[in-house]
């Protein structure tokens, strides 16, 4: 199982950094997708908020939106690459669990995540002013991250086995991995939705913790009180992991049973 | 081979390809939309529609929604056109290619028109109720304008992707990775979420070069109700000199790529 998982981390590590120096050009082509995309958001901001507040705001919902990316096109997309290359039966029939995968796959991920982060700060404080980041909650802050990375394993389990169960396409995926973070407060505070969208992105597992990161790293008063984020938002991220590992073994089942989808290339 | 033959294969391709899956022609349709609702919820989060509103003398929802409308336009037929070789090559015909015929400058004329008609429609039916909203019923003529300016837009994209294609190809063999970059820095230098006459003369100078950069800014202008009948023109010209220009040497590069492909053969996958 470890020699498994480790072959995975090598294969992703060497075809998303070092090959054909994957590392650089990955760089620079997020580097200007960033610039296009946080560029606009200049010209909405107020000349009475400081500059370093309103790059705050901006950094977190960039978090958000990279982190949903990258458990959408990074993690459940593999599934979908090892169907289409006709690996998937191989890895079935070998025996070893398909939640290997994603874990072989998650420390580049998280790295690239990481990364593409700290890119993120540096343009926008070349470009507009650095973000006023300071860990106002510690403990917010890390259940805020813990929730985040349960919630985007489960996202990314769901959104894969359901690529196993009907073949979903790519615009599918790219939909879901922008409308998800808009709808769930990702990149707003829920504080400032209209009452009942608040109440339907307080329904789903996905704005809690969004709403405790904002809180615990630039102070933004959350929708709930802090406890009960905590105290809801934790379980419910659990609960959606765990459905979401029923339904990929599920998916795998139904694959044994019925053999793996023809889908297109994209 | 003519541009009717050329035309007509990619059109039936392209349109074979869009009717059976069902998913693409609903990502064209919400697109726009979920970009427009993406920069609108960041903006809320770092200031305010009001102040956008009143810096630019335009509502935010409109801006957003021509420039996302506009971006989808300008990379589809470059985007095309730009992944042709790769996809050419898995599918393997790149060879037949090669050895075609026909005008360069028409083939891949023929590969971004079919991909620019269905933007026609959606145009129309995504900008003139939000315009008409706005700007009352002479909205529907300015929607209509906007859409022909983005199509020929997208349609001046042409020469300049296949100078992109042809040098990045030229370069490396996984030139889609060239391309990766030069994707959105296409997008930046085209001015279309950050206006071009925003930045400093030099680099708006510097932009010139790609046709569509103008056209861009003629939208740009038109929306929030700046447009000269002077400057329309002077932009029109720059963009259609900059196109005729670059037809020639888009040309040349291609036809340099695809003859060192010639001596080295086609790659199959």
């Amino acid at each position: 199982m470890i020699r498994s998982l480790l072959a995975i981390l090598k294969a992703y590590l060497v075809t998303s950094l070092l090959r054909n120096k994957a590392i650089i050009i990955g760089v620079l082509q997020m580097t200007l997708w960033m610039i296009l995309f946080i560029s606009p958001m200049i010209l909405f901001s107020r000349p009475s908020i400081p500059r370093e507040f309103t790059a705050a705001y901006a950094f977190i919902a960039i978090l958000v939106f990279i982190s949903y990316n990258m458990a959408s096109w990074d993690w459940a997309w593999s599934l979908r690459q090892m169907m289409i290359r006709g690996i998937l039966e191989h890895y079935i029939i070998s025996g070893r669990p398909v939640i290997m995968v994603y874990v072989g796959l998650m420390p580049v991920g998280l790295l690239w995540v990481a990364l593409s982060l700290a890119m993120v700060y540096v343009i926008m404080a070349i470009l507009y002013a650095p973000p006023a980041i300071w860990v106002h909650d510690p403990l917010a802050l890390i259940v805020g991250f813990a929730c985040l990375l349960i919630v985007l394993c489960g996202y990314s389990l769901i959104l894969g086995s359901s690529m196993l169960l009907s073949g979903t396409s790519g615009p599918v995926v790219e939909i879901l991995s922008w409308v998800l973070p808009i709808a769930t407060g990702g990149f707003t505070p829920l504080i400032m939705y209209p009452e009942i969208l608040r109440i339907i992105a307080l329904t789903t597992p996905f704005s809690y913790p969004a709403e405790l990161i904002r809180y615990g790293l630039i102070g933004v008063i959350p929708a709930l009180p802090t406890n009960k984020l905590i105290m809801i938002g934790l379980p419910y991220s659990l609960c959606f992991l765990a459905v979401a590992l029923l339904l990929l073994r599920y998916s795998i089942h139904k694959i044994r049973r019925d053999g793996v989808k023809a889908i297109g290339i994209i | 081979m003519g541009l009717r033959e050329i035309l007509w294969a990619e059109w039936v391709a392209f349109y074979k390809d869009l009717t059976r899956r069902k998913s693409l022609i609903v990502s064209f349709i919400v697109y726009p939309y979920i970009l427009t609702l993406l920069f609108i919820i960041m903006g809320l989060a770092v200031g305010g529609l009001t102040s956008f509103g009143q810096r630019f003398h335009v509502s935010a929802i409109t801006f957003f929604l021509t420039m996302s409308y506009l971006m989808l336009t300008l990379l589809i037929g470059a985007d095309m056109i730009m992944q042709r070789p790769s996809s050419d090559m898995w599918a393997g015909t790149l060879p037949y290619i090669l050895a075609s015929p026909a005008p360069r400058v028409l083939r891949y004329l023929a590969v971004a028109l079919p991909m620019l008609a269905p933007f026609i429609v959606q145009g129309i039916v995504c900008l003139t109720p939000v315009y008409v909203y706005y700007y009352g019923v002479e909205g529907s003529v300015l929607a209509l304008l906007v859409v022909f300016l983005s199509v020929l837009a997208g349609l001046f994209m042409v020469p300049i992707a296949m100078v992109i294609m042809g040098l990045a190809y030229m370069v490396s063999e996984e030139g889609w990775r060239i391309i990766n970059i030069a994707r959105p820095l296409l997008l930046i230098l085209l001015g279309v979420y950050y206006p071009r006459y925003l930045l400093p003369l030099v680099f708006r100078v510097a932009t010139m070069i790609i046709p569509s950069s103008s056209l861009v800014e003629i939208i740009q202008y038109m929306l929030i109700n700046n447009l000269t009948m002077s400057l329309a023109s002077v932009l029109l010209g720059i963009a259609t000199a900059s196109f005729i220009l670059l037809l020639p040497i888009g040309s040349k590069t291609v036809a340099r790529w695809e003859e060192g492909l010639r001596f080295k053969g086609v790659k199959e996958y």
